[in-house]
């Protein structure tokens, strides 16, 4: 349901930005928004509404500048950046077409920057609701089948976990080195897998990541269980494809420079 | 410990620096076999003074077997260093008598933080931090950082400058690399997230404020090529921009309402 509601959304992005795209060729007003002239104000306001972000402290169910991410002038402000950025790349391969030649030089990273960001912002915004982080007890000894929520709820996740051992390694000064837990899991269809989770070190079990997230304190290298953070985000590759499209754009520009501004001067 | 050390290398790699810088000065910008010699020399030296700081790094990387780059203190390292980079490849590309000089005067304030007001350095590496990530992301901010106060500098002085036009286009490429580089600091903070806590990005004041800075180069770059006359506005984009990476760099160890939510303070948590 929720996939559909987002896929949903999607379309009705790209039929705004075509619909606006198709007005820019009948109305020379719409014609504005593939040009410098929409998008430096538009940047302006996306680092207006990010630095309040940034100076009023968040708290989810806030209110107004307090919890900025549902707060409309923010998500405004993003909608109209993606909208910009969706209108410069197709404005950009309309061009392409046009002139029936593609500029490698020019095009590859005009294309890698913008369409990159407007992947990974799209697919990290509608991917954001089947986002799952859940939480799940592994104790030695006790098979775990539930996982909760942020607000408590349980969950039944497809597998079962058991803490098979919990490895910890501290500094001479008791500072924690190292926590990692030696787990088995059971899955629905009878298969067992055993894996160790570190932190920094997450572990895929039946499409979720399972990070190490804690354990207890006070009972420090004798603690009998570890707290697991369970996540889900069927939209990853998405945002991955954006991420490295943009890393990829950031090195081209590093690697072959236009001489087009050092020509002038 | 290898601190103890860093008053003698620290000094070493400063009497390189203001050597190279004087023969910096000594050096005409006009062509001229003698100018020339003096420009290599120059380069020697300064090259010189940046092995020995950074040598430092190393020794300090060696004996705290983990990179030095987790507190402020071990951050403004890597900054005295890429300032000296930084400085050195503007020199070699654009002859300007004045940039080493301004390195250098930058790598001391940096390195004289550090010797008044050190950090506190202790070996351990809490388990978050241990990933081949932590010194890419690290270092690539601080490469970053050191490209746009650069830039920020040239456009200091274009504003007292006759001829203000004809320093934007080397601050544009300054910034074009600098924001390069930001991008991959903030992209592999984003792929790290991920592998240590479940997302790749989760609005910490740290990551908000690295987005603010980001955006507003990315306006620079776009203004400048909407309205490439208006010289002025350019730069006054240039400064707000910086001053925003101030505050991503150090500025929200001090902002109420970052301070204790942002899981970006390692270093005052000891």
């Amino acid at each position: 349901m929720l996939l559909q509601h987002n896929i949903l959304l999607l379309c009705v992005l790209v039929a705004v930005i075509a619909l606006l795209y198709a007005l820019g060729e009948r109305f020379r007003a719409f014609r504005v928004l593939r040009t410098y002239k929409a998008a430096v104000p538009v940047m302006a306001y996306v680092v207006i509404v990010t630095m309040v972000m940034g100076l009023v402290r968040q708290e989810s169910g806030g209110h107004w500048f307090h919890d900025m991410l549902s707060f409309w002038p923010f998500q405004l402000a993003y909608v109209l950046m993606i909208i910009i950025l969706g209108i410069a790349v197709v404005d950009r391969v309309r061009k392409i077409i046009a002139r029936k030649h593609y500029d490698w030089r020019t095009d590859t990273p005009f294309l890698l920057n913008h369409a990159g960001l407007f992947i990974a912002v799209v697919a990290a915004t509608l991917g954001s609701s089947d986002f799952r982080q859940l939480r799940m007890l592994a104790s030695l000894d006790q098979v775990e089948w539930r996982a909760y929520n942020e607000e408590g709820g349980e969950v039944l996740m497809p597998f079962s976990v058991e803490l098979q051992r919990f490895i910890m390694e501290t500094y001479d000064d008791g500072t924690p080195k190292r926590f990692a837990s030696d787990l088995l899991f059971y899955i629905e269809d009878g298969r067992k897998i055993a894996a160790t989770v570190d932190v920094n070190h997450p572990v895929t079990v039946e499409g979720y990541d399972i990070y190490q997230f804690g354990y207890d304190e006070m009972a420090g290298p004798n603690s009998s269980y570890s707290i697991l953070q369970v996540v889900r985000d069927p939209w990853l590759p998405a945002v991955y494809t954006g991420i490295f499209m943009l890393i990829a754009g950031a090195l081209w520009s590093v690697l072959f420079r236009t001489k087009r501004t050092a020509a002038k001067n | 410990m290898p601190w103890n050390n860093f008053l003698y290398f620290a000094i070493a790699a400063l009497l390189f620096w203001v050597a190279g810088s004087v023969m910096a000065w000594i050096a005409p910008k006009h062509t001229g076999a003698a100018a020339f010699d003096n420009r290599k020399v120059a380069l020697l030296l300064y090259t010189l003074g940046t092995m020995v700081f950074l040598a430092f790094i190393i020794t300090m990387w060696v004996s705290l077997e983990r990179p030095p780059m987790r507190t402020l203190g071990e951050t403004r390292l890597w900054y005295s260093f890429f300032l000296a980079v930084v400085g050195l490849v503007i020199y070699a590309r654009w002859k300007y008598p004045w940039i080493l000089s301004f390195s250098t005067l930058m790598a001391l304030v940096f390195i004289c933080i550090n010797l008044f007001k050190p950090e506190i350095h202790t070996k351990a590496l809490m388990p978050a931090l241990q990933s081949p990530w932590f010194a890419p992301h690290v270092i690539v901010y601080m490469f970053a950082y050191a490209l746009l106060a650069a830039a920020t500098l040239i456009a200091l002085y274009a504003i007292f400058a006759k001829k203000r036009e004809q320093y934007l286009p080397q601050i544009d490429q300054l910034v074009t690399l600098g924001i390069a580089f930001l991008t991959f600091g903030m992209l592999f903070g984003a792929l790290w997230a991920k592998e240590a806590w479940g997302h790749y990005w989760s609005w910490d004041p740290k990551e908000t404020w690295a987005a603010v800075t980001w955006f507003a180069y990315l306006a620079y770059i776009h203004f400048r090529r909407w309205k490439p006359a208006h010289h002025r506005s350019a730069i006054a984009i240039l400064l707000i921009a910086f001053c925003m990476l101030q505050m991503c760099w150090w500025g929200i160890n001090y902002l109420p309402s970052a301070r204790e939510t942002s899981v970006h303070t390692y270093g005052s948590s000891k």
